[in-house]
């Protein structure tokens, strides 16, 4: 309990005088602001990127129609002659087409969609239509819109994902789907991005892009990065930091968990060891390097490739049977798997997992007996304080 | 070159500024410099190169913000000022340790001429970490409570103006800055010393 008449800690940060600055610099700043107001001023205060135009939609079509059935009427009411009938057999024919449009895009299925993000930190340029995005600002952007980070910046997406972006780094974005099973995509051409991503809904999904690779998300925190190989080929690299994403790559389907990390560079092999003994998945044209963190539970036994596989596969399977909203045919996997392999780094995975696919299915009775066992088994795991919260419920 | 005309009111230079008078920029920057730069200094310090570009940044958001009429006008210019300004520094606080978080970046931020006269270097070194350490635990708390808590203790703003300036009631001021104060102190228990 925080005793209400103590200092703030914030009362250290009023203590802070600012020191002046030299004549010349404070002249310099001067002139600097004041300059940037007077542009302001003759530009006529623009924001600072313009709105772009909202993405096509079937709404835009009802607006056409109505203002199109609205003055139909009006150019009877005030023409005469032949020039009536000709702007209504016009109407007709755009009308007509307009609807084949509709019909269309209704029919069209999983089409790419403008993504819309806001920018949170930073600059990021769009160098399509040559516009420049600072912090505080939404960016409805075209399919094909690339986007630069001139600095350090970061965006958050539609699905409240954070994307960090380093200077240098080119991207795009776009979504597929509705609005309840959007899919966001990111392609990453350059430079290196770290994502925070929230929970995300079994309708929803997330993923990366590389030349080479393709990174999904399970809401997770982790990071991609293009790199250049050797030979000047672009590579790619993977590092989680919390949950799990799956990579693909030359159709190879591997899980990384939290604190491994992952490359397509063969060459790796040889330059990052796998560290203490935990469970690396190798395929054929990849490497995946385990965590050194020395909290999370090492295997006592190295275990065989195959056997790997086979955990990957339990792990794989129960997402997605969670995904597919069958709840018993996960739970019944995750527990196969901890069964099976109860030393294995998945097993921590498996026991999260299984909480809370019980609670979300509303077995709080299973969910809470599930989430003591976890905190039994891993007191310091990463979800210790979501599973204080299912016991408690 | 000092300007001599009377002073004038926040309104009129408002109107002075939207009607692109050239020296409204002059007045209104002298106007707010002060609690533009020193919002953004104790916030985030001056360890980064960057400073001057929140700086102008700030000025930036808020001739912006008058003109598009999101002032109320039902407080002080200096007021605005002081939120337009604390939100932009918030934001580049949070930015940076999702930076140093994400990226793994070791990002040293040196407290030039931290004026709280300590005895030794010793002493200074301790309140630049401690300095650091209120800085972290502010970045992570709710950005509407860490936004009040700014105005009310860095800033000195009663919470009435508070209230004003972000279309806020009282109570609900009162709420945020309680629950602020709670969650940083919270967060200062679980972030360890440097």
């Amino acid at each position: 309990m925080t005793n209400e008449n103590e200092p703030s800690p914030l009362a250290r940060l009023r203590q802070v005088v600012v020191p002046a600055l030299e004549p010349a610099q404070e002249r310099a700043r001067r002139e600097n602001i004041v300059g940037r107001i007077s542009a302001l001023q003759r530009a006529g205060f623009p924001r600072v990127t313009p709105r772009p135009e909202p993405a096509r939609s079937r709404w835009s079509f009802v607006a056409l129609w109505q203002s199109l059935t609205n003055a139909v009427p009006r150019v009877f009411a005030t023409g005469a002659g032949r020039t009536p009938r000709l702007v209504l057999g016009l109407s007709f024919a755009c009308s007509v087409g307009l609807c084949a449009w509709f019909v269309v895009g209704l029919f069209e299925g999983e089409r790419l969609e403008a993504g819309r993000v806001l920018v949170q930190s930073g600059r990021i340029e769009v160098q399509s239509s040559s516009t420049r995005a600072l912090a505080g600002q939404e960016l409805t952007l075209a399919a094909d819109a690339t986007l630069l980070a001139t600095d350090d910046a970061s965006l958050e997406l539609p699905s409240h994902t954070d994307v960090v972006l380093q200077d240098g780094t080119q991207l795009r974005i776009a979504q597929t789907g509705s609005e309840r099973t959007t899919s966001e995509h990111i392609a990453l051409d350059r430079g290196r991005v770290a994502l925070s991503v929230p929970k995300l809904a079994p309708t929803q999904a997330l993923s990366v892009r590389t030349r080479d690779s393709v990174v999904e998300v399970h809401g997770t925190r982790f990071s991609v990065e293009v790199l250049n190989g050797p030979g000047g080929e672009a590579l790619t690299r993977v590092e989680v930091t919390e949950g799990i994403v799956s990579v693909t790559c030359a159709g190879q389907r591997q899980l990384l968990t939290a604190g491994q990390s992952w490359s397509s560079d063969t060459s790796n092999d040889a330059k990052e060891p796998n560290a203490g003994g935990a469970p690396t998945v190798a395929a054929a044209d990849s490497a995946v390097v385990a965590p050194s963190d020395t909290e999370r539970v090492a295997p006592a036994v190295s275990a065989g490739n195959s056997d790997l596989t086979e955990q990957n596969r339990l792990f794989q399977s129960a997402l997605d049977a969670r995904k597919r909203g069958a709840v018993s045919s996960a739970v019944e996997r995750l527990s196969t798997l901890m069964a099976r392999y109860p030393r294995s780094e998945l097993a921590h995975n498996a026991r999260v997992e299984h909480f809370r696919v019980l609670a979300a299915a509303g077995r709080q009775q299973e969910a809470r007996q599930s989430a003591q066992t976890y905190l039994r088994d891993y007191p310091k795991g990463f979800a210790r304080a979501e599973a204080q919260r299912v016991v408690e419920r | 070159m000092r300007d001599t005309r009377p002073a004038l009111s926040d309104e009129e230079l408002i109107s002075a500024l939207l009607a692109g008078d050239p020296e409204a920029g002059q007045l209104l920057y002298d106007r707010l410099i002060r609690v533009v730069e020193w919002t953004v200094y104790r916030v985030l310090g001056r360890g980064w190169l960057e400073h001057e570009d929140i700086v102008q940044n700030a000025f930036e958001q808020i001739v912006i913000t008058l003109y598009h009429e999101r002032f109320a006008r039902s407080c002080s210019l200096s007021s605005w000022a002081s939120a337009v300004t604390s939100r932009t520094a918030l934001t580049e606080l949070r930015r940076r340790r999702r930076l140093q978080k994400n990226l793994g970046s070791k990002v040293d931020i040196p407290e030039q001429g931290l004026p709280m006269l300590q005895p030794d270097v010793e002493s200074q070194v301790l309140a630049r970490h401690e300095l650091e350490r209120v800085r972290r635990a502010l970045a992570l708390i709710h950005p509407d409570h860490a936004h009040v808590m700014v105005l009310h203790e860095l800033n000195g703003l009663e919470l009435s103006e508070i209230a004003s300036t972000l279309q806020l009631s009282v109570g609900a001021v009162q709420s945020r800055l309680w629950r602020g104060r709670r969650e940083l102190r919270e967060r200062m228990e679980h972030t360890e010393p440097l």
